[in-house]
């Protein structure tokens, strides 16, 4: 029962009001949206950035998050400065922002996602108590509402070259490659060869190095590529180019220009070692060859040699002469000399078009051959009378050898003759009969005159005198008589003041060491009515070509 | 001077005297000669036509001049007057010159019968320092034959062939050196060039659009002239193809360059060749100063000479003369006695 005592106790007060206000999730006032937007035709590469914007009205005022999910379910943070969390995989969640500001946040594509990613976001309060939205997955048809798409790397997994090849020639280029997309078109793949590692990309249908291109493709389904030629390794050297090894690297890049993970990758290609060429061979300018009386001429053979390697290239470079009888097969080493028709191996010397550099592919050179006086003569049209190898002529032959051991040879188109040479050298060159009384002779005592030939054929000799002479005193020339050996006075010849030929048969000389020989014995008769003095007269020993079967 | 001058003669003529006295007394020298081809022949002369051979004298020891004689012989008078020596019958060999060539022009006439012909021609060596009893003279026989017909030969032979670099967008050319061995002027009907890249791929063939004739029994350089293509500057092979009625005379690769079609001499090379210039002119300065100092050393020499050694200068004043009566008298024009020798001439031959 209510009473007044205890009613007296109560005294006037202010009654308190109270209402809890509960709280109210946030709602999105601006709709989640990818920005850029993720659509199959411009998807986000792996390892970039989904971005999402939204903008959300919390009633409490309340900060709030934006969180994007890949299932319809968030939990929400329980508290201030706690995010929300999804049930399943969160794609990402903003910082706490300020209500009715935008929130964004990104997520990086990762190489094991799908290639279309459902995403569903929400906003949520920061606030103890905190409370979500529903889910949005964007109100546009512009391709920035989910799902969002991720473009994968193309796979790359060979590099390799078609063959090893000349300088000159092209290089294929494969690639094993293909790109696992095929979410609204399947993508394709291209390839980009560089000759450095320093980076290419793939642009438009074309691909750029920040070394030099050799080669790019467009896109393809798979296994993309190319070509390029040796000259594209040089930098445009005219084709010329050392031989060896050079590394070229390979880019893959799908048809949203995305680099595959394995680029670059390298290979190596093989230029090959080529064979030189030997050309504009010729032999003593195309003139024929005379000889010098028991000497040397100097002969010259000159060629161009060419290698598309490089000049550099050039180890070796030699020319021969030989006659043509004899044949380039067996005139082209040294141990086949023989000054009477071969010069082998005699080391060439660049004269003229010099080798300047790596890129120049040829040289000038010239070889001088000193020939024999005694090198077999091929003019001429008898072989009775003229020369032993009438129907013959004298050849050259250049041989070119690289670093490589790979050679040309190469002869000369046109040979030239090589001249008869009549020569004759004789020792002494005068004849002292010494001291005689008038009407007496020389019997078996003989004046000895050597005569040789200095020349490439046997010779025969004609001899002539004159009378000898003092004051007026005659000894007429045929009191002189000769003899092809040693002989008694009155078995010789007389000597006469016309030429009479003597069947020396000197022969021809096979060796500058041993000159061909014969010698001319004389004898005099001194008339009986000579007068006491020193005469004096002159006699010609003339060389002929001897018969050849005598040489 | 004339001391000097003396003294210099002396040197020389002792010098000269002794080396001559060397080479004369010497009686066992050695003598050789020697004339290439060996063997001369024509035998499609027509009457009327020339020919020129070439001969060859060589020595072995041309350690002094001398001189070779010519003597041409034929069974038949006439013909000895067809042939001409150029540069004579004596041909002057220098001393140095291992090899010294002569000419023998036969000119036939037009009225010269057919047939053939033949003669001797000789070459003997007169050598000074020779010398001795009997004088052995070393010589050379050649036998020449020739046959004058009145039938046309043609026969060319390509002996060699060569191409220059060219510059973009001129005609090509290539040099032949072609052998005419008929008695006719004549050339090859056509040239072809085949152009090789330097992997020896076929670029282009051309076809000769002139190809040059050779003068009867003459060997000749002659163009062989094509038309120019639209080669890029670069380096090629030019197989060269030379046809006479459609057969294959000849044929060569040769290489060759297509050059920009400005070619200056690169920089190096312009101040080498100023460089050279200037060491010429360099070198001739010398020579000519070398000759002033030559000069002035002589005229003091020269100068000094007039001065005799213990005579004074002759004064440039007159001598004092303190009156008439001791005016000095002319110099004594004998020598004083006694004095013989000391005042004979101070010059000696």
């Amino acid at each position: 029962m209510f009473s007044f005592s205890t009613l007296a106790f109560v005294s006037a007060q202010t009654p308190d009001t109270s209402v809890t206000v509960e709280n109210t999730a946030p709602d999105f006032t601006v709709d989640p949206l990818e920005t850029p937007a993720s659509t199959g035709t411009s998807p986000t590469d792996v390892d970039s950035n989904v971005t999402w914007l939204a903008t959300a009205d919390d009633v409490n005022e309340d900060d709030y998050f934006l969180i994007v999910c890949d299932t319809d379910s968030v939990v929400a943070g329980g508290g201030t400065g706690n995010a929300p969390a999804c049930s399943s995989t969160t794609f990402c969640v903003s910082s706490a922002t300020t209500d009715e500001t935008q929130a964004t946040c990104s997520y990086t594509a990762q190489s094991g996602d799908a290639e279309s990613n459902d995403w569903f976001a929400f906003v949520c309060d920061d606030v103890a108590g905190t409370s979500c939205s529903t889910s949005s997955q964007g109100s546009l048809s512009d391709g920035s509402e989910s799902p969002f798409k991720v473009n994968h790397r193309p796979s790359f997994t060979v590099f390799a070259d078609g063959g090893d090849q000349d300088p000159g020639g092209d290089f294929t280029m494969n690639a094993t490659a293909s790109d696992p997309d095929t979410d609204t078109a399947a993508d394709t793949v291209a390839l980009v060869v560089c000759d450095s590692n320093g980076g290419a990309t793939y642009t438009g249908g074309t691909g750029s190095c920040t070394g030099n291109k050799l080669c790019d493709t467009s896109l393809i389904a798979s296994n993309p590529n190319c070509m390029f030629n040796t000259d594209d390794l040089t930098a445009g050297a005219g084709g010329i180019i050392q031989d060896g090894n050079y590394t070229v690297y390979g880019y893959v890049f799908d048809s949203h220009d995305l680099d595959s993970g394995a680029n670059p990758t390298s290979d190596t290609v093989t230029v090959n070692n080529v064979t030189p060429v030997v050309s504009s061979v010729t032999l003593n300018s195309g003139s024929d060859i005379t000889l010098s009386d028991n000497s040397t001429v100097n002969v010259v053979v000159t060629a161009t040699v060419t290698d598309n390697n490089s000049c550099e290239d050039l180890a070796t470079v030699s020319g021969n002469v030989y006659r043509s009888g004899i044949g380039l097969s067996t005139c082209d080493e040294n141990a086949e000399d023989n000054d009477n028709f071969c010069y082998a191996e005699v080391t060439c010397t660049i004269s003229g078009n010099t080798c300047d550099n790596a890129t120049d592919s040829s040289a000038s050179y010239s070889c001088t051959i000193p020939v024999q006086f005694h090198a077999d003569a091929t003019d001429g049209s008898s072989t009775v009378t003229d020369s032993e190898y009438p129907t013959e002529n004298w050849l050259s032959s250049v041989y070119a050898e690289d670093d490589g051991a790979n050679s040309d040879i190469t002869e000369v188109a046109a040979g030239v003759e090589m001249l008869s040479l009549i020569a004759i050298s004789i020792d002494p060159a005068a004849i002292d009969y010494g001291s005689l009384a008038a009407g007496a002779n020389t019997g078996a005592t003989n004046q000895e005159i050597a005569v040789f030939s200095t020349g490439n054929v046997g010779i025969d000799v004609d001899l002539r005198g004159t009378d000898m002479t003092f004051s007026t005193f005659t000894i007429p020339v045929g009191n002189q008589e000769y003899n092809d050996s040693a002989f008694t006075f009155t078995a010789g010849s007389d000597l006469t003041a016309s030429d009479v030929e003597l069947e020396l048969n000197v022969l021809k000389t096979l060796l500058s060491s041993s000159i061909g020989t014969e010698s001319v014995f004389w004898g005099i008769e001194i008339p009986g009515t000579a007068g006491s003095g020193v005469y004096t007269g002159t006699n010609f020993i003339t060389a002929l070509k001897s018969e050849v079967a005598d040489w | 001077m004339k001391h000097h001058l003396k003294i210099f003669i002396t040197f020389v003529a002792t010098f000269f005297i002794a080396g001559l006295m060397l080479f004369t007394t010497n009686q066992n020298v050695s003598a050789s000669i020697g004339v290439a081809p060996g063997t001369a022949s024509n035998d499609v002369l027509l009457p009327g036509s020339e020919y020129d051979q070439v001969f060859t004298i060589s020595r072995s020891n041309p350690e002094s001049a001398a001189t070779a004689t010519i003597e041409w012989d034929s069974t038949i008078a006439e013909v000895k007057d067809w042939i001409a020596f150029d540069p004579g019958l004596r041909v002057v060999l220098p001393e140095g010159e291992t090899q010294v060539p002569f000419r023998a022009k036969i000119t036939v006439p037009e009225d010269a019968q057919l047939g053939t012909y033949d003669g001797i021609f000789r070459i003997s060596l007169e050598e000074p320092g020779n010398d001795g009893q009997v004088v052995v003279v070393p010589a050379v026989r050649i036998d020449l034959t020739f046959t004058i017909t009145n039938e046309a030969v043609s026969e060319l032979y390509v002996r060699a062939a060569r191409m220059e670099n060219v510059k973009k967008g001129d005609d090509f050319e290539v040099t032949l050196k072609i052998e005419n061995k008929g008695n006719a002027s004549d050339s090859p009907t056509e040239a072809q060039l085949e152009i090789l890249d330097l992997h020896e791929e076929l670029v282009t063939t051309l076809e000769s659009t002139s190809v040059g004739s050779v003068d009867a029994f003459a060997i000749q350089d002659v163009l062989a002239k094509f038309s120019s293509s639209s080669l890029e500057e670069g380096e090629y092979f030019g197989v060269v193809k030379v046809f006479d009625n459609g057969e294959l005379l000849f044929q060569d690769q040769l290489y060759f360059k297509v050059l920009p079609e400005e070619i200056l001499p690169p920089q190096d090379e312009v101040a080498a060749q100023a460089e050279r210039g200037n060491t010429t002119l360099l070198i001739i300065l010398l020579i000519i100063l070398a000759v002033i100092v030559v000069i002035v050393l002589v005229y003091f020499l020269m100068k000094k000479d007039d001065e005799a050694p213990g005579e004074s200068p002759p004064s440039s004043t007159p001598p004092m003369v303190s009156s008439l009566n001791n005016r000095p008298g002319p110099p004594s024009s004998s020598p004083p006695e006694g004095t013989g020798a000391e005042n004979s001439s101070s010059e000696s031959v």
